[in-house]
Protein backbone atom coordinates (compact mmCIF):
# COMPACT_ATOMS: atom_id res chain seq x y z
CA UNK A 1 0.00 0.00 0.00
CA UNK A 2 1.34 3.32 -0.66
CA UNK A 3 1.02 6.22 1.60
CA UNK A 4 -2.51 7.53 0.20
CA UNK A 5 -3.86 4.72 1.63
CA UNK A 6 -2.43 5.21 4.95
CA UNK A 7 -3.51 8.66 4.55
CA UNK A 8 -6.75 8.17 3.80
CA UNK A 9 -6.59 5.42 6.64
CA UNK A 10 -6.41 8.14 8.93
CA UNK A 11 -8.38 10.34 7.87
CA UNK A 12 -11.39 7.67 8.60
CA UNK A 13 -10.02 6.40 11.49
CA UNK A 14 -12.12 7.33 14.88
CA UNK A 15 -8.60 8.99 16.43
CA UNK A 16 -6.02 9.75 13.99
CA UNK A 17 -3.46 10.09 16.94
CA UNK A 18 -4.28 6.32 17.80
CA UNK A 19 -4.46 4.69 14.20
CA UNK A 20 -4.59 0.51 13.72
CA UNK A 21 -1.20 -1.54 13.99
CA UNK A 22 -0.78 -1.47 10.63
CA UNK A 23 -0.95 1.93 10.22
CA UNK A 24 0.98 2.29 13.43
CA UNK A 25 3.52 0.36 11.68
CA UNK A 26 3.59 2.51 8.24
CA UNK A 27 4.50 5.36 10.46
CA UNK A 28 7.53 4.18 12.23
CA UNK A 29 8.57 3.24 8.39
CA UNK A 30 7.88 6.83 7.06
CA UNK A 31 8.77 9.95 8.19
CA UNK A 32 6.57 12.19 5.43
CA UNK A 33 3.08 10.11 6.86
CA UNK A 34 4.42 10.59 9.98
CA UNK A 35 4.95 14.34 9.68
CA UNK A 36 1.52 14.29 7.61
CA UNK A 37 -0.32 12.47 11.16
CA UNK A 38 1.14 15.03 13.16
CA UNK A 39 -0.42 17.65 11.28
CA UNK A 40 -3.75 16.50 11.38
CA UNK A 41 -3.57 15.35 14.95
CA UNK A 42 -2.25 19.43 15.61
CA UNK A 43 -5.34 20.60 13.63
CA UNK A 44 -7.74 19.01 15.64
CA UNK A 45 -6.55 20.05 18.67
CA UNK A 46 -6.91 23.63 17.39
CA UNK A 47 -10.27 23.34 16.86
CA UNK A 48 -10.50 22.38 20.02
CA UNK A 49 -9.14 25.57 20.96
CA UNK A 50 -10.83 27.92 19.06
CA UNK A 51 -12.88 30.33 21.27
CA UNK A 52 -16.40 30.81 21.40
CA UNK A 53 -18.03 34.07 22.93
CA UNK A 54 -19.58 33.46 26.29
CA UNK A 55 -23.25 33.31 26.43
CA UNK A 56 -25.83 34.99 29.27
CA UNK A 57 -28.91 33.16 27.60
CA UNK A 58 -28.13 30.05 29.83
CA UNK A 59 -29.24 32.47 32.89
CA UNK A 60 -32.35 32.99 31.27
CA UNK A 61 -33.36 30.08 30.47
CA UNK A 62 -32.48 28.35 33.60
CA UNK A 63 -34.73 31.48 35.28
CA UNK A 64 -37.55 30.84 32.73
CA UNK A 65 -37.53 27.00 34.26
CA UNK A 66 -36.79 27.34 37.97
CA UNK A 67 -38.15 31.29 38.24
CA UNK A 68 -39.69 31.88 41.28
CA UNK A 69 -42.77 30.25 41.98
CA UNK A 70 -44.93 32.31 43.85
CA UNK A 71 -47.09 31.48 46.00
CA UNK A 72 -50.91 31.87 45.73
CA UNK A 73 -53.23 33.12 48.59
CA UNK A 74 -56.34 30.70 49.40
CA UNK A 75 -59.08 31.55 51.56
CA UNK A 76 -56.30 33.31 53.77
CA UNK A 77 -53.53 30.87 53.79
CA UNK A 78 -50.70 30.45 51.39
CA UNK A 79 -50.57 27.85 48.95
CA UNK A 80 -47.74 26.95 46.90
CA UNK A 81 -48.13 26.82 43.33
CA UNK A 82 -47.99 23.09 42.11
CA UNK A 83 -45.09 21.93 40.37
CA UNK A 84 -45.12 21.73 36.23
CA UNK A 85 -47.80 18.31 35.76
CA UNK A 86 -47.37 16.66 32.26
CA UNK A 87 -50.65 14.52 32.99
CA UNK A 88 -52.98 16.19 35.40
CA UNK A 89 -55.49 15.43 32.27
CA UNK A 90 -54.87 11.82 32.13
CA UNK A 91 -57.66 9.73 32.00
CA UNK A 92 -57.86 6.37 33.71
CA UNK A 93 -57.76 2.51 32.02
CA UNK A 94 -61.72 2.64 31.19
CA UNK A 95 -61.65 5.93 29.92
CA UNK A 96 -58.52 4.87 27.68
CA UNK A 97 -60.57 2.02 25.99
CA UNK A 98 -63.16 3.78 25.54
CA UNK A 99 -61.28 6.33 23.74
CA UNK A 100 -58.94 4.09 21.67
CA UNK A 101 -62.75 2.61 20.71
CA UNK A 102 -63.93 5.86 19.43
CA UNK A 103 -60.33 6.84 18.01
CA UNK A 104 -60.62 3.58 15.75
CA UNK A 105 -64.16 4.22 14.75
CA UNK A 106 -63.27 7.68 13.61
CA UNK A 107 -60.48 6.78 11.77
CA UNK A 108 -62.10 4.30 9.69
CA UNK A 109 -64.60 6.99 8.79
CA UNK A 110 -62.44 9.58 7.95
CA UNK A 111 -60.52 6.67 5.97
CA UNK A 112 -63.96 5.64 4.24
CA UNK A 113 -64.51 9.62 3.57
CA UNK A 114 -61.30 10.21 1.50
CA UNK A 115 -61.71 6.92 -0.75
CA UNK A 116 -64.90 8.38 -1.42
CA UNK A 117 -63.42 11.64 -1.94
CA UNK A 118 -60.13 10.25 -3.51
CA UNK A 119 -62.85 8.21 -6.02
CA UNK A 120 -65.14 11.25 -6.98
CA UNK A 121 -62.29 13.56 -7.36
CA UNK A 122 -61.16 14.28 -11.02
CA UNK A 123 -57.53 13.05 -11.19
CA UNK A 124 -56.12 14.39 -14.44
CA UNK A 125 -56.59 18.12 -12.27
CA UNK A 126 -53.29 19.03 -11.03
CA UNK A 127 -53.08 21.35 -7.97
CA UNK A 128 -49.26 22.02 -7.39
CA UNK A 129 -49.69 24.01 -3.55
CA UNK A 130 -51.87 21.59 -2.05
CA UNK A 131 -51.16 19.62 1.63
CA UNK A 132 -49.89 20.81 4.67
CA UNK A 133 -46.29 21.10 3.50
CA UNK A 134 -47.51 23.63 0.67
CA UNK A 135 -49.63 25.55 3.39
CA UNK A 136 -46.26 25.96 5.74
CA UNK A 137 -44.42 27.39 2.65
CA UNK A 138 -47.21 29.68 1.86
CA UNK A 139 -46.95 31.22 5.20
CA UNK A 140 -43.92 31.05 5.73
CA UNK A 141 -43.73 33.20 2.38
CA UNK A 142 -45.85 35.77 4.02
CA UNK A 143 -44.19 36.31 7.03
CA UNK A 144 -40.82 36.81 5.09
CA UNK A 145 -43.03 38.81 2.92
CA UNK A 146 -44.02 41.13 5.45
CA UNK A 147 -40.62 40.88 7.00
CA UNK A 148 -39.23 42.59 3.79
CA UNK A 149 -42.11 45.09 3.40
CA UNK A 150 -40.63 46.50 6.87
CA UNK A 151 -37.09 46.38 6.42
CA UNK A 152 -38.20 48.14 3.09
CA UNK A 153 -38.53 51.97 5.01
CA UNK A 154 -36.12 54.36 4.67
CA UNK A 155 -34.79 55.56 8.06
CA UNK A 156 -33.73 52.98 11.06
CA UNK A 157 -36.06 54.93 13.46
CA UNK A 158 -38.94 53.68 10.78
CA UNK A 159 -37.49 50.60 9.93
CA UNK A 160 -37.61 49.95 14.08
CA UNK A 161 -41.24 51.01 14.65
CA UNK A 162 -42.61 49.48 11.92
CA UNK A 163 -40.65 45.86 13.57
CA UNK A 164 -42.08 46.74 16.83
CA UNK A 165 -45.13 46.58 15.63
CA UNK A 166 -44.81 44.13 13.41
CA UNK A 167 -43.04 41.89 16.11
CA UNK A 168 -46.38 42.85 18.29
CA UNK A 169 -49.17 41.31 15.57
CA UNK A 170 -47.47 38.34 15.56
CA UNK A 171 -47.48 37.40 19.11
CA UNK A 172 -50.94 38.82 18.62
CA UNK A 173 -51.63 36.22 16.57
CA UNK A 174 -49.99 33.81 18.10
CA UNK A 175 -52.16 34.05 20.74
CA UNK A 176 -55.34 33.72 18.72
CA UNK A 177 -53.54 30.28 16.99
CA UNK A 178 -55.36 27.90 19.47
CA UNK A 179 -53.52 24.37 19.48
CA UNK A 180 -52.10 24.29 16.01
CA UNK A 181 -48.66 23.53 17.41
CA UNK A 182 -46.45 23.55 13.83
CA UNK A 183 -47.70 26.96 12.98
CA UNK A 184 -47.57 28.51 16.48
CA UNK A 185 -43.88 27.18 16.36
CA UNK A 186 -43.05 28.58 12.95
CA UNK A 187 -44.59 31.74 14.55
CA UNK A 188 -42.62 31.85 17.84
CA UNK A 189 -39.60 31.24 15.90
CA UNK A 190 -40.36 34.40 13.30
CA UNK A 191 -41.13 36.38 16.15
CA UNK A 192 -37.71 35.42 18.15
CA UNK A 193 -36.02 36.20 14.39
CA UNK A 194 -37.92 39.79 13.98
CA UNK A 195 -36.70 40.66 17.70
CA UNK A 196 -33.33 38.80 18.07
CA UNK A 197 -31.87 39.70 14.95
CA UNK A 198 -33.78 42.65 13.32
CA UNK A 199 -34.98 45.07 15.87
CA UNK A 200 -31.58 44.66 17.51
CA UNK A 201 -29.78 45.39 14.55
CA UNK A 202 -31.79 48.80 13.64
CA UNK A 203 -31.98 50.16 17.35
CA UNK A 204 -28.48 50.02 17.05
CA UNK A 205 -28.29 51.71 13.76
CA UNK A 206 -30.20 54.47 15.31
CA UNK A 207 -28.58 57.87 16.13
CA UNK A 208 -27.40 57.90 20.00
CA UNK A 209 -29.59 61.00 20.73
CA UNK A 210 -32.71 59.49 19.31
CA UNK A 211 -32.32 56.26 21.22
CA UNK A 212 -33.92 56.94 24.75
CA UNK A 213 -37.07 58.13 23.51
CA UNK A 214 -37.40 55.30 20.91
CA UNK A 215 -35.89 52.49 22.74
CA UNK A 216 -37.76 53.26 25.78
CA UNK A 217 -41.49 52.92 24.29
CA UNK A 218 -40.49 49.50 22.20
CA UNK A 219 -38.78 47.90 25.21
CA UNK A 220 -42.20 48.89 27.56
CA UNK A 221 -44.06 47.01 24.52
CA UNK A 222 -41.44 43.93 24.63
CA UNK A 223 -41.85 43.72 28.35
CA UNK A 224 -45.75 43.52 28.18
CA UNK A 225 -45.10 40.71 25.55
CA UNK A 226 -42.65 38.62 28.22
CA UNK A 227 -45.66 39.42 30.37
CA UNK A 228 -48.61 37.94 28.37
CA UNK A 229 -46.41 35.12 26.43
CA UNK A 230 -45.31 34.27 29.85
CA UNK A 231 -48.77 33.42 31.51
CA UNK A 232 -49.85 32.12 28.34
CA UNK A 233 -46.95 29.35 28.92
CA UNK A 234 -47.87 28.63 32.08
CA UNK A 235 -51.30 28.26 31.43
CA UNK A 236 -50.85 25.91 28.46
CA UNK A 237 -47.91 24.32 30.41
CA UNK A 238 -49.53 20.86 31.43
CA UNK A 239 -52.12 20.55 28.74
CA UNK A 240 -50.47 21.66 25.59
CA UNK A 241 -46.39 21.48 26.27
CA UNK A 242 -45.25 21.91 22.67
CA UNK A 243 -47.66 25.15 22.61
CA UNK A 244 -46.08 26.22 25.71
CA UNK A 245 -43.11 26.10 24.99
CA UNK A 246 -43.11 28.44 21.65
CA UNK A 247 -44.76 31.21 24.21
CA UNK A 248 -41.71 30.20 26.21
CA UNK A 249 -40.05 31.13 22.97
CA UNK A 250 -41.76 34.02 22.42
CA UNK A 251 -41.06 35.32 26.37
CA UNK A 252 -37.25 34.90 25.86
CA UNK A 253 -37.08 36.65 22.68
CA UNK A 254 -39.14 39.24 24.29
CA UNK A 255 -36.98 39.42 27.48
CA UNK A 256 -33.64 39.38 25.82
CA UNK A 257 -34.98 42.21 23.05
CA UNK A 258 -35.55 44.49 25.94
CA UNK A 259 -32.64 44.08 27.81
CA UNK A 260 -30.31 44.44 24.92
CA UNK A 261 -32.65 47.82 23.99
CA UNK A 262 -31.65 48.43 27.42
CA UNK A 263 -28.05 48.07 27.06
CA UNK A 264 -28.43 50.25 24.21
CA UNK A 265 -29.91 53.09 25.67
CA UNK A 266 -26.89 52.87 28.93
CA UNK A 267 -24.51 52.92 25.80
CA UNK B 1 -9.87 15.59 23.17
CA UNK B 2 -12.69 16.22 25.53
CA UNK B 3 -14.00 12.94 27.26
CA UNK B 4 -17.16 11.74 25.64
CA UNK B 5 -20.09 12.70 28.09
CA UNK B 6 -21.82 9.77 25.87
CA UNK B 7 -19.19 7.34 27.22
CA UNK B 8 -19.16 8.79 31.22
CA UNK B 9 -18.56 6.87 34.45
CA UNK B 10 -21.89 5.19 35.85
CA UNK B 11 -22.19 7.20 38.41
CA UNK B 12 -23.10 10.37 36.52
CA UNK B 13 -24.65 8.37 34.49
CA UNK B 14 -27.24 6.97 37.08
CA UNK B 15 -27.44 11.03 38.11
CA UNK B 16 -28.81 12.00 35.06
CA UNK B 17 -31.22 8.89 35.28
CA UNK B 18 -32.63 10.28 38.31
CA UNK B 19 -32.58 13.74 36.86
CA UNK B 20 -34.29 12.64 33.40
CA UNK B 21 -36.97 10.73 35.57
CA UNK B 22 -37.71 13.47 37.55
CA UNK B 23 -38.08 16.42 35.06
CA UNK B 24 -40.32 14.02 33.41
CA UNK B 25 -42.76 14.12 36.60
CA UNK B 26 -42.79 18.12 36.41
CA UNK B 27 -39.52 18.63 38.54
CA UNK B 28 -38.21 21.61 36.60
CA UNK B 29 -35.08 21.71 39.18
CA UNK B 30 -33.81 18.57 37.66
CA UNK B 31 -34.26 19.68 34.30
CA UNK B 32 -32.50 22.78 35.48
CA UNK B 33 -30.01 20.87 36.49
CA UNK B 34 -29.83 19.29 32.83
CA UNK B 35 -29.37 22.52 31.36
CA UNK B 36 -26.67 23.66 33.52
CA UNK B 37 -24.73 20.09 32.66
CA UNK B 38 -25.35 20.45 28.34
CA UNK B 39 -25.54 24.09 27.93
CA UNK B 40 -21.89 24.78 27.08
CA UNK B 41 -21.64 21.94 25.01
CA UNK B 42 -24.14 22.35 22.85
CA UNK B 43 -23.84 26.57 22.82
CA UNK B 44 -20.34 25.52 21.52
CA UNK B 45 -21.27 23.25 18.86
CA UNK B 46 -24.27 25.31 17.64
CA UNK B 47 -21.83 28.46 17.82
CA UNK B 48 -19.30 26.85 15.54
CA UNK B 49 -22.29 25.82 12.95
CA UNK B 50 -24.55 29.00 12.93
CA UNK B 51 -21.33 31.45 13.74
CA UNK B 52 -23.04 33.52 14.82
CA UNK B 53 -23.71 33.99 19.05
CA UNK B 54 -27.35 34.97 18.70
CA UNK B 55 -28.65 32.27 16.75
CA UNK B 56 -26.50 29.46 18.79
CA UNK B 57 -28.01 31.27 21.53
CA UNK B 58 -31.91 31.17 20.17
CA UNK B 59 -30.93 27.76 18.82
CA UNK B 60 -30.12 26.26 22.24
CA UNK B 61 -33.00 28.14 24.02
CA UNK B 62 -35.62 26.44 21.60
CA UNK B 63 -33.79 23.32 21.86
CA UNK B 64 -34.07 23.04 25.37
CA UNK B 65 -37.58 24.59 25.48
CA UNK B 66 -38.56 21.87 22.58
CA UNK B 67 -36.84 19.18 24.87
CA UNK B 68 -38.63 20.07 28.48
CA UNK B 69 -41.93 20.07 26.30
CA UNK B 70 -40.87 16.72 24.68
CA UNK B 71 -39.30 14.84 27.48
CA UNK B 72 -42.84 12.74 28.10
CA UNK B 73 -41.56 11.01 24.67
CA UNK B 74 -37.80 10.69 26.15
CA UNK B 75 -37.30 7.08 26.94
CA UNK B 76 -35.14 7.18 30.23
CA UNK B 77 -32.22 5.19 30.02
CA UNK B 78 -31.50 5.60 26.33
CA UNK B 79 -29.09 8.24 24.82
CA UNK B 80 -30.16 11.90 26.35
CA UNK B 81 -27.42 13.15 25.02
CA UNK B 82 -27.78 12.25 21.22
CA UNK B 83 -31.61 12.86 21.48
CA UNK B 84 -30.97 16.40 22.60
CA UNK B 85 -28.33 16.82 19.74
CA UNK B 86 -30.67 15.45 17.57
CA UNK B 87 -33.58 18.17 18.44
CA UNK B 88 -30.74 20.92 18.48
CA UNK B 89 -29.40 19.44 14.83
CA UNK B 90 -33.20 20.04 13.95
CA UNK B 91 -33.54 23.29 14.85
CA UNK B 92 -30.81 23.92 13.11
CA UNK B 93 -31.66 22.57 9.66
CA UNK B 94 -35.11 24.03 10.01
CA UNK B 95 -33.98 27.22 10.68
CA UNK B 96 -31.45 26.97 7.36
CA UNK B 97 -34.50 26.22 5.26
CA UNK B 98 -36.82 28.90 6.60
CA UNK B 99 -35.17 31.53 7.38
CA UNK B 100 -32.46 33.48 4.80
CA UNK B 101 -29.88 33.72 7.87
CA UNK B 102 -27.32 36.91 8.39
CA UNK B 103 -24.68 35.44 8.70
CA UNK B 104 -21.63 37.69 10.45
CA UNK B 105 -18.30 37.12 9.77
CA UNK B 106 -15.72 36.38 11.84
CA UNK B 107 -14.56 38.82 14.13
CA UNK B 108 -11.28 39.82 12.97
CA UNK B 109 -9.31 39.61 16.81
CA UNK B 110 -10.14 35.89 18.25
CA UNK B 111 -8.09 36.58 20.63
CA UNK B 112 -10.51 38.57 22.72
CA UNK B 113 -12.74 35.77 23.54
CA UNK B 114 -12.33 33.88 27.11
CA UNK B 115 -8.51 32.13 26.44
CA UNK B 116 -6.66 29.96 28.62
CA UNK B 117 -2.96 29.40 29.02
CA UNK B 118 -3.27 26.58 26.30
CA UNK B 119 -5.11 28.52 23.44
CA UNK B 120 -2.15 31.21 24.41
CA UNK B 121 0.31 28.92 23.40
CA UNK B 122 -1.25 28.52 19.80
CA UNK B 123 -0.84 32.05 17.78
CA UNK B 124 -3.69 34.11 17.10
CA UNK B 125 -3.06 33.85 13.81
CA UNK B 126 -2.97 29.74 13.41
CA UNK B 127 -6.66 29.78 15.44
CA UNK B 128 -8.07 32.60 13.18
CA UNK B 129 -6.88 30.37 9.95
CA UNK B 130 -8.66 27.08 11.28
CA UNK B 131 -11.62 29.06 12.49
CA UNK B 132 -11.75 30.30 8.93
CA UNK B 133 -10.77 26.95 7.18
CA UNK B 134 -14.11 25.19 9.60
CA UNK B 135 -16.23 28.27 8.39
CA UNK B 136 -15.24 27.00 4.50
CA UNK B 137 -16.42 23.62 5.09
CA UNK B 138 -20.39 22.70 4.16
CA UNK B 139 -22.69 22.59 7.41
CA UNK B 140 -22.75 19.13 7.29
CA UNK B 141 -19.50 17.85 7.28
CA UNK B 142 -19.09 20.62 10.25
CA UNK B 143 -21.35 18.98 11.92
CA UNK B 144 -20.37 15.65 12.04
CA UNK B 145 -16.48 16.75 12.58
CA UNK B 146 -17.47 18.65 15.50
CA UNK B 147 -19.80 15.81 17.22
CA UNK B 148 -16.37 13.71 16.74
CA UNK B 149 -14.01 16.14 18.21
CA UNK B 150 -16.09 18.40 20.81
CA UNK B 151 -18.21 15.74 21.88
CA UNK B 152 -16.01 12.80 21.55
CA UNK B 153 -18.73 10.63 19.81
CA UNK B 154 -17.91 7.89 18.16
CA UNK B 155 -19.51 7.48 14.52
CA UNK B 156 -22.56 4.99 15.35
CA UNK B 157 -23.38 7.97 17.68
CA UNK B 158 -22.86 10.94 14.82
CA UNK B 159 -25.36 9.01 12.54
CA UNK B 160 -27.77 8.35 15.63
CA UNK B 161 -27.51 12.62 16.25
CA UNK B 162 -27.20 13.35 12.78
CA UNK B 163 -30.07 10.93 10.98
CA UNK B 164 -27.15 9.21 9.29
CA UNK B 165 -25.52 5.46 8.28
CA UNK B 166 -22.81 4.88 10.36
CA UNK B 167 -20.93 5.15 6.96
CA UNK B 168 -22.37 8.52 5.92
CA UNK B 169 -20.90 9.87 9.14
CA UNK B 170 -17.60 8.51 8.95
CA UNK B 171 -17.45 9.85 5.57
CA UNK B 172 -18.83 13.45 6.23
CA UNK B 173 -15.87 12.88 9.31
CA UNK B 174 -13.33 12.17 6.37
CA UNK B 175 -14.37 14.94 3.78
CA UNK B 176 -14.24 17.53 6.55
CA UNK B 177 -10.27 16.42 7.82
CA UNK B 178 -9.46 16.11 4.01
CA UNK B 179 -10.97 19.16 3.24
CA UNK B 180 -9.57 21.01 6.05
CA UNK B 181 -5.90 19.29 5.52
CA UNK B 182 -6.15 20.60 2.08
CA UNK B 183 -7.16 24.38 3.49
CA UNK B 184 -4.61 24.11 6.14
CA UNK B 185 -1.53 21.85 5.60
CA UNK B 186 0.37 24.69 3.40
CA UNK B 187 0.07 26.90 5.78
CA UNK B 188 1.13 24.88 8.49
CA UNK B 189 4.33 23.82 6.66
CA UNK B 190 4.67 28.04 6.55
CA UNK B 191 4.30 28.37 9.92
CA UNK B 192 7.03 25.86 10.99
CA UNK B 193 9.66 27.31 8.07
Amino acid sequence: MNCTVFQRRLLSAEQPAQPAADVKNHLLQCPACRAWQRRLVQMERQILLLPVPPSTAKAELLQRIVGPTPAVAVGGATVERPTLRWSTLAPGPKERGLRKVSVAFALAAALLVFALGWWAWPHNTVTPSAGPVAQQERDQKKLDDRLARVLHEHTSRERLLRLADLAESVQGEAHAMGNNTEKLDRWARFYSRVVSQHLIEQARQLPAGDRPAVLEKIAKRLSGTESRATRKAAALASTAPRSAASFDQIALAARRGEKNLRDLMRG
Amino acid sequence: MRVAAFENSHEPLAKEHRQIVAAQQGDRPAFAALVESYWDRLYRWLYHLTHDQHTAEDLAQETFLKAFAGLKKFQAGTNFAAWLFRIAHNNFANQCRTAARQREPLPDDLTDSRRGPLEEAVSAEALQNVARAIQRLPADFRAALLLRLEEGLSFRQIAEVLDLTEETARWRVFKARQKLMSILAPRQEQEKS
